[in-house]
């Protein structure tokens, strides 16, 4: 559906154009000043996927959204959809923004002030090219379609800024969904919204994508929305790709220490990989020996990190006799988070958070048993 | 849109267009145009020469042929009241329809040369101070006016180029209410006496008027340094005001005492309008010597109507004078009913040296002004 | 690069070149941005070119003897100069101060009258400079000033105002700019975020100390800029300098430059000396400017979304405030209005007494209506009015996008451009203006054209100000989405950025409405019989010394332009709604 090949985009001191009139060594020099907010990144979108661009603000997500959507000039790079170039740097192709056929849901909503609903919603069919156009009748049957969709349609002739969050929210994806673009872009749709709403319109957006069929390409910086709602994530980060997989795979097995600490919460403990039996890896830390049955490919005498999440560990006043992923520490400090409490253990030099079950609650000072299934002590590179 | 070539193509616009100033604006003030009336090449200059040539039948000629052009184009210095009495008359007269530009006299020079030196006059006619007019004849943009008209004009009133067709007498006026019968100046002198200090205005053009009476004096026995004594005392004692209406207004307002010089026409016809002021004595007398400044009247060499430019001329020096004495305007003919020189003594006034050395003047007379005026302003 | 300003098209194979370059640069977009900045740059060029041309050019090429013409020593330009810095400076810091009190007052606080401030704002911007200055002789005259005969002579026996100063140039100038800086400062303050300062005063900071340390710097670039605005629109007027300041031989560049314009022969290129420093001093200050606002690119804070302050409560000083905004009411709009409605009644002004009361009159008025011109001057006035405003605002709200929300190279170039004329003495223009003109071969001299083009190129300034700062304010997103929706360049700019921007498209359209109106110096070099315009036929009243028939014509046009200014305000409102409906 969407194919991404080497984009790269960079924001130096000079743009490309005036750059190639330059000397060469004014150029080498601007090379250094130069930021790449998307350096050389390449993705598939399939049909029908909810595909997410996760990652801190500035990592390139926005940058390459709007690339997509024709807002900005790749360096180079191919951008394809269906097969049709949008962008091929080499060929010097660039379809304007206006004829990509997108639809696109802004972080501020960008609803026109000066319409109403119904104008705000219908404008795409507006302005579509005279052969194109649909005749009145048709595109208010449309757009009242969209707003039934969307639950706007009793706000229609309303003026658009006398809606609330939610609903500008609502109007906004009505107005890209009106034309029933190939590709959805939504630029962190949510973000504006408070928390319960956020919720709320999580699952609400996930089930229209799902019901209309929609692809859709995702922006955002919340990782559990992204978790959430995704078919994939690719997360980036200092406009590089670090890792692409489904919600699931990206959370258990994150390929990177960036994915393990910016996706949930991790514990990292320095380790040398010492032994490698079958699917069995041995891990030697400071502190003690890990086995791990995730380390897919792990190669030993590699320094790495083991990342362990806190709700993966379990704590417990008595031993469970096993020796493999047992280690002796105490109760540092302990916090009552509503539907959990959590521990910090120090285990030598090491401190461990570990989320419990809120039945679970040992008191500091005390001494612990801290366990985790050999399944869930994941392996990244150390950096 | 890069910048190059948004910079190359306003700049090309740029030159396209300052080479179709041609001549360009450095050699404005240089050089007749060429067009002295008298080639005979030129439409305008035909017209002129034929009804020159006609004498007593021109008048009739030009009438009907002025008819045929329908309008006329006439730049003039005259207040906007006299303006509108004149061409009102004009029209009514020969129901020729007059475009008027007024402005004052420098503007109308201005803007007259302007034209010409482009090729494109928009005056017909021209009426306006005689320095003015002077200068446009000496740039080539007046053509000659002969016609039995010109008989009735005394002959120190009649130009190369231009006619006079009206003066404008320069006398002191005052408030009746500030200044007491007997307090009025009877001499120019007067002005120096420090009993008006602080009471009168003079107007910050009229180097004309100081270079008169400077003449006068030198001419009547006074010694350059006597003289220079005189006008300094006289700057000591002045306030500068611009515009002679504007003086007349704040004349009449009471604003000020006395107005070292002003027109005797708008100094009569405040009075007329109720304004308690005078130029004469109560025994409808001065002594004062008045300097008349003409004003005249000039027909531009390649006018688009010089039929109706000739008539007009003509028209100026007979039916007209009788609409300016009616404004109690000052004729340069005699006009039975006018009494606008009663009382007064007149003096000659030099055209000549103005006409040529008017600068010299002007800056003089700047030079006394501001010698005086700056000074409270700094303190 | 958000939205390209080089043209981009889907390139395909074996199209031919003429078709690629076709594609490529014959968009409406490239169309109407290029013409908006042709346009432009003919504007402010053709002025210039042609000053430059004069100043430098001697008898053999290159030449500086027009300045040393201009300064030789009896041309007094030192004083010159410092009465044009002075006046300048002072009359800017006079308006900054009232229009931003005034402004703070107004968006900030509970003061009382706050419906005095419309018209307070509105009757000096609308009464021409020349009206403005002369009431003011009538108020501030050493002799015959109401002000020293009414208040000062009973209260403390002597009239200390005399308004034929410097000091009393300054006054007039400053009062009559002060509702520039009050709308500027007025928009300024509504876009600022309150919670900014709140947060000050959390910290602890005391009310002063939150207004010095917070307020004054977050507005740092709407002071400069406001400032900067009224000191280069001093320094190039003319009417006051000309009306207060000759009577006492206080001489400023654009005095100095009339009266070499009157001489005999006219020496152009001392005019242009003058001019072209007078750009040098303006060029200065822009400079300074633009270094000084460097630092404030980051505080966009100030604008963004929409929050409704909660006024100041102003407690005790309440009262005080009150008295001092109805002091300012009565000194900027009553005393002036007033005393042009009663010398407009008097046959001759006469300062007020029982006689003159008895002797008031409506004939100035009848007289007025019985001119032949009024009629003319009055549709001419309006004409080009309209017309200005219309030309002046289609092509700003275009270049202004261009510089705004593009990184189009040269558009610094661009702005800088649409800048200048705003330092073009109007008299210098006028000379250009009818010089070129008259060598075009084109129906534009002697017609309204010319002074069309006269006020474009005047207004251009003041137009880019207002749709610059209008298209700054929307959010970048609000175009993109339209674009991503499919519209092409001009739908988007036609049916959503302009709607958007309407707010201070209008606000500059009657802005400009206005000042055309008033617009005297390059007028009077233009105009041709039949091309009357109302602010030639008060100049010849204030000529012909007619000052009560001026005071009559004046308060028919203020009357006028209130009126057209409440239509255009209802109008916009009209067309802002109505854009909402139609397709």
């Amino acid at each position: 559906m969407l194919t991404i090949e080497s984009l790269s985009k960079s924001y130096g001191p000079v743009d490309s154009g005036k750059r190639r009139g330059r000397k060469r060594r004014r150029a080498a020099a601007d090379e250094q000043d130069r930021q790449f907010a998307v350096d050389n990144i390449s993705f598939d979108v399939q049909d029908g996927e909810l595909f997410t661009l996760l990652g801190p603000s500035g990592c390139g997500k926005t940058t390459t959204l709007r690339s997509v959507a024709g807002l900005e000039r790749p360096d180079n790079g191919v951008i394809a959809l269906n097969g049709k170039p949008m962008f091929d740097g080499e060929r010097r192709v660039n379809v304007p923004a206006n004829q990509r056929g997108l639809g696109m849901v802004f972080q501020s909503y960008a609803i026109w002030p000066h319409m109403t609903v119904f104008r705000n919603v219908s404008f795409p069919l507006d302005v579509a090219p005279r052969r194109r156009r649909l005749d009145g009748a048709h595109i208010k049957e449309q757009v009242m379609r969209v707003l039934e969709v969307t639950e706007l349609a009793p706000f229609a002739d309303r003026p658009a800024t006398k809606l609330s969050g939610g609903q500008q929210q609502r109007l906004a994806l009505a107005r890209a969904l009106v034309t029933r673009p190939e590709l959805m872009l939504l630029d962190e749709p949510l973000s504006n919204l408070d928390a319960k709403l956020r919720e709320t319109m999580r699952f609400e957006l996930k089930r229209l994508q799902r019901e209309l069929g929609l692809t859709t390409v995702y922006v955002t910086h919340d990782q559990s929305e992204a978790l959430a709602m995704s078919s994939r994530i690719a997360v980036m980060n200092a406009g590089k790709i670090e890792q692409v997989g489904k919600p699931r795979e990206i959370y258990t097995q994150p390929r990177t220490q960036f994915v393990a600490e910016f996706i949930g919460t991790s514990n990292f403990l320095p380790g040398k990989v010492t032994k490698v039996e079958g699917d069995e890896v041995r891990i030697d830390t400071a502190e003690g020996t890990l086995w791990s049955t995730s380390a897919v490919g792990a190669a030993a005498g590699a320094d790495v990190l083991v990342s362990l999440r806190p709700e993966n560990l379990s704590i417990s006043t008595q031993t469970t006799g096993t020796s493999r992923n047992e280690w002796r520490g105490s109760v540092l400090t302990r916090a009552f988070m509503g539907d959990s409490v959590d521990h910090v253990i120090g285990v030598g030099k090491f401190e461990l958070r570990v989320q419990c079950n809120p039945s679970v609650s040992i008191p500091q000072g005390n001494e612990v048993y801290l366990t985790v299934d050999p399944h869930n002590v994941t392996v990244v590179p150390s950096s | 849109m890069r910048r190059s070539a948004l910079v190359t193509g306003i700049a090309a616009l740029t030159l396209a267009l300052s080479a179709c100033g041609g001549g360009g604006a450095a050699d404005l003030g240089s050089g007749p145009a060429g067009t002295g009336g008298d080639n005979g090449d030129s439409a305008a200059a035909k017209v002129y020469k034929d009804l020159n040539s006609k004498g007593a039948d021109a008048r009739a000629a030009a009438e009907a042929a002025a008819k045929k052009e329908g309008q006329l184009s006439l730049y003039t210095s005259m207040t906007s009241d006299v303006a509108d009495a004149v061409s009102k008359a004009f029209t009514e007269q020969f129901g020729i329809k007059v475009n008027v530009f007024r402005g004052n006299s420098e503007t109308v020079l201005q803007r007259a040369l302007q034209e010409g030196k482009a090729g494109r006059p928009g005056a017909d006619a021209i009426e306006t101070n005689f320095l003015e007019l002077e200068t446009l004849g000496k740039e080539g943009q007046l053509a000659k006016f002969e016609g039995t008209s010109l008989d009735a004009v005394p002959d120190n009133l009649k130009f190369d180029w231009w006619t006079a067709d009206r003066l404008n007498i320069f006398l002191p006026a005052w408030n009746t209410k500030l200044i007491k019968p007997g307090e009025e100046p009877k001499a120019w002198e007067d002005l120096a006496d420090p009993k008006y200090k602080g009471k009168f205005q003079i107007e910050i053009s009229d180097s004309d008027w100081f270079e008169n009476v400077t003449q006068y004096w030198l001419k009547n026995g006074k010694s350059q340094a006597e003289v220079d004594d005189l006008w300094k005392k006289i700057a000591a004692n002045a306030t500068a005001a611009k515009g002679h209406t504007t003086m007349m207004e704040l004349l009449a307002a009471g604003q000020t005492a006395m107005d070292g010089m002003n027109y005797s026409y708008i100094t009569e016809r405040a009075k007329q309008d109720g304004a308690p002021v005078a130029y004469k004595g109560a025994d409808g007398t001065t002594s004062v010597p008045a300097f008349p400044r003409p004003n005249g009247v000039g027909i531009v060499a390649e006018a688009q109507h010089p039929n109706a430019a000739w008539l007009f001329y003509d028209w100026m020096l007979t039916d007209g004078q009788k609409v300016l004495v009616d404004l109690h305007l000052t004729p340069s003919t005699k006009v039975p009913g006018d009494t606008s020189l009663d009382g007064i003594t007149l003096a000659d006034f030099d055209v000549k040296t103005l006409a040529t050395d008017a600068n010299t003047w002007d800056k003089k007379y700047d030079a006394l002004l501001r010698g005086v005026k700056v000074a409270p302003a700094k303190k | 690069m958000t939205t390209t300003t080089v043209p981009t098209s889907d390139v395909r194979e074996g199209t031919s070149l003429v078709r690629r370059v076709a594609d490529r640069w014959l968009t409406p977009r490239t169309l109407l941005v290029g013409g908006a900045v042709v346009v432009v740059g003919y504007l402010a060029l053709v002025p210039l070119v042609y000053l430059f041309r004069d100043t430098f050019t001697g008898s053999s090429g290159l030449s500086f003897a027009a300045f040393s013409r201009a300064y030789s020593a009896d041309q007094q330009a030192g004083s010159m100069l410092r009465n044009s810095l002075l006046f300048a400076v002072g009359s800017a810091t006079l308006a900054l101060v009232l229009g931003t009190t005034l402004a703070y007052v107004q968006v900030r606080t509970d003061a009382p009258f706050k419906g005095l401030f419309f018209a307070a704002s509105l009757v000096p911007l609308i009464v021409p400079g020349i009206l403005y200055t002369a009431s003011w002789i009538f108020l501030g005259d050493p002799g015959i000033g109401l002000v020293n005969t009414l208040f000062f002579e009973p209260l403390i026996g002597h009239s200390p105002i005399n308004v034929f100063s410097i000091w009393g140039m300054v006054w007039v100038q400053g009062l009559h700019l002060a509702p520039v800086a009050f709308l500027l400062m007025v928009a300024a303050f509504r876009a600022m975020d309150p919670s900014l300062e709140e947060s000050a005063l959390m910290s602890g900071a005391r009310k002063l100390t939150v207004l010095r340390r917070v307020t004054v710097p977050l507005l740092r670039p709407a002071i400069i800029s406001s400032v900067l605005l009224m000191f280069v629109q001093s320094l190039e007027s003319f009417e006051v300098p000309a009306l207060l300041g000759l009577q006492n031989g206080i001489y400023v560049f654009t005095s100095r430059i009339y009266f070499v314009l009157r001489q005999y022969p006219i020496d152009y290129g001392s005019a242009g000396a003058y001019a072209i420093t007078l750009l040098a001093i303006a060029a200065a200050g822009v400079f300074i400017g633009a270094r000084l606002s460097r630092n404030a690119k980051g505080f966009q804070t100030i604008t963004g979304k929409a929050f409704r302050p909660r006024p100041v409560e102003l407690g005790r000083a309440r009262p005080f405030v009150g008295a001092g905004v109805i002091v300012y009411f009565l000194i900027s709009v009553v005393m002036p209005v007033g005393v042009l409605v009663y010398a407009s009644l008097l046959k001759f002004y006469a300062a007020p007494s029982w006689q003159a009361i008895k002797t008031m009159t409506l004939d100035n008025y009848r007289q007025v209506i019985h001119m032949p011109l009024a009629a003319t001057a009055l549709k001419n006035s309006i004409i080009l009015g309209l017309g200005s405003a219309i030309v002046v605002m289609l092509i700003t709200s275009v270049v202004a996008w261009v510089v705004v929300r593009t990184n189009a190279p040269g558009r610094r170039l661009l702005d800088l451009l649409a800048f200048t004329p705003l330092i073009i003495p109007g008299l210098v223009l006028g000379v250009a203006l009818s010089f070129v003109y008259l060598r075009v071969p084109l129906p534009i001299y002697g017609t309204l054209l010319i002074l069309l083009i006269s006020y474009a190129t005047r207004y251009m300034p003041y137009g880019m100000r207002y749709a610059s700062a209008a298209m700054a304010q929307l959010s970048s997103e609000l175009e993109e989405s339209a674009m991503v929706s499919g519209a092409s360049w001009s739908q988007t700019f036609r049916r959503v950025l302009v709607p958007l921007a309407s707010s201070g498209i209008l606000a500059g359209f009657i802005y400009i409405l206005i000042v055309s109106f008033r617009e005297l110096s390059s007028t009077i070099l233009l105009y041709s019989p039949g091309k009357e315009v109302l602010s030639v036929l008060l100049w010849e009243q204030f000529e012909n010394g007619q000052l009560t028939t001026l005071a009559a014509i004046g308060v028919g046009m203020v009357l006028i332009l209130v009126t057209l200014v409440l239509v255009a305000y209802r109008f916009g409102a009209r067309v802002g709604l109505e854009a909402s409906n139609n397709t």
